[in-house]
């Protein structure tokens, strides 16, 4: 078994005990927050904003293996949504990142592949925050 | 049916000019805004203004990320952040079909419907007193 798979049975025990949520409201609750980046500057907020909005990218995984939903499709279109918008609100070349893993994606869905090469660029995004922040301490 | 539940672009020329912190008008901003609902010319120009069904090529990731792409490129990325706040309007509060014409797979939120008027509503006043403001 992987570490990745060993990290999500990991989590899937966390998580069990919580109430059952739609995955695809979580997904669509991420990419509603994501909105919330065009009034924040990259700062402390918009890390705490990015870190929930991965934390609700992790919780509708979960959410979705607890009901054995195999479909991907909203949940990719909601990350590439949430990236986009992210990413629109930075500004210049960064967005083109984005339309990258929107074809990765769509190659994902074609070949049905697990395809770690999507990039993880929320996560890319908060490490930089992150990293600027102590920077600036 | 798809391309009914569809969110008015007047709204969508609000939405892209709040996000994009715009007081003054913006051509480029305008057209991304716009352009993704270009199809829908038809339908007004046989006097359906609602209800009219809109959902092709131009609406979707795919075709929007080269438009983005071409707004990036050309040095233009208001006309790309247009594209982008029609899509997140779309997708959030619309009916989508996020991969085509690659998948037909359909995504809808069920929103109701009274939701969606008033998250335009506020859209609608937001926008108006940001322009009067």
């Amino acid at each position: 078994m992987g570490y990745r798979s060993r990290l999500y049975n990991k989590l899937d025990e966390i998580f069990a005990r919580l109430p059952f949520i739609n995955p695809d409201r979580l997904s669509q609750l991420g990419v509603f927050l994501s909105v919330f980046s065009f009034l924040l500057r990259p700062s402390l907020y918009l890390s705490i904003l990015l870190f929930v909005i991965l934390f609700l990218d992790l919780l509708d995984g979960v959410m979705a293996r607890r009901i054995g939903k195999k479909d991907v499709h909203i949940d990719l279109a909601c990350d590439r949504t949430s990236e986009l918008i992210l990413f629109s609100s930075l500004g210049g070349w960064f967005i083109l990142v984005v339309v990258i893993n929107i074809w990765l994606s769509i190659y994902k869905l074609m070949k049905e592949v697990d395809a770690p090469f999507i990039l993880p660029l929320r996560h890319m995004l908060l490490g930089y925050m992150v990293f600027n922040l102590f920077i600036k301490v | 049916m798809l391309g009914e539940k569809k969110v008015d672009i007047i709204s969508h020329i609000i939405f892209a000019f709040l996000i994009a912190k715009q007081k003054a008008f913006s051509f480029p901003l305008f057209l991304g805004a716009v352009l993704p609902d270009l199809d829908r010319l038809y339908s007004y120009s046989r006097g359906k203004y609602r209800g009219a069904k809109s959902r092709t090529l131009l609406q979707e990731l795919p075709f929007l990320s080269l438009l983005i792409t071409i707004g990036v490129l050309i040095g233009q990325p208001l006309f790309s952040l247009g594209i982008t706040s029609h899509f997140l309007l779309d997708f959030l509060l619309g009916e989508t079909l996020p991969f085509s014409p690659f998948f037909k797979k359909n995504v809808d939120f069920n929103i109701p419907i009274r939701f969606k008027v008033i998250i335009g509503g506020i859209i609608w006043v937001i926008g108006a007193v940001y322009i009067i403001s």
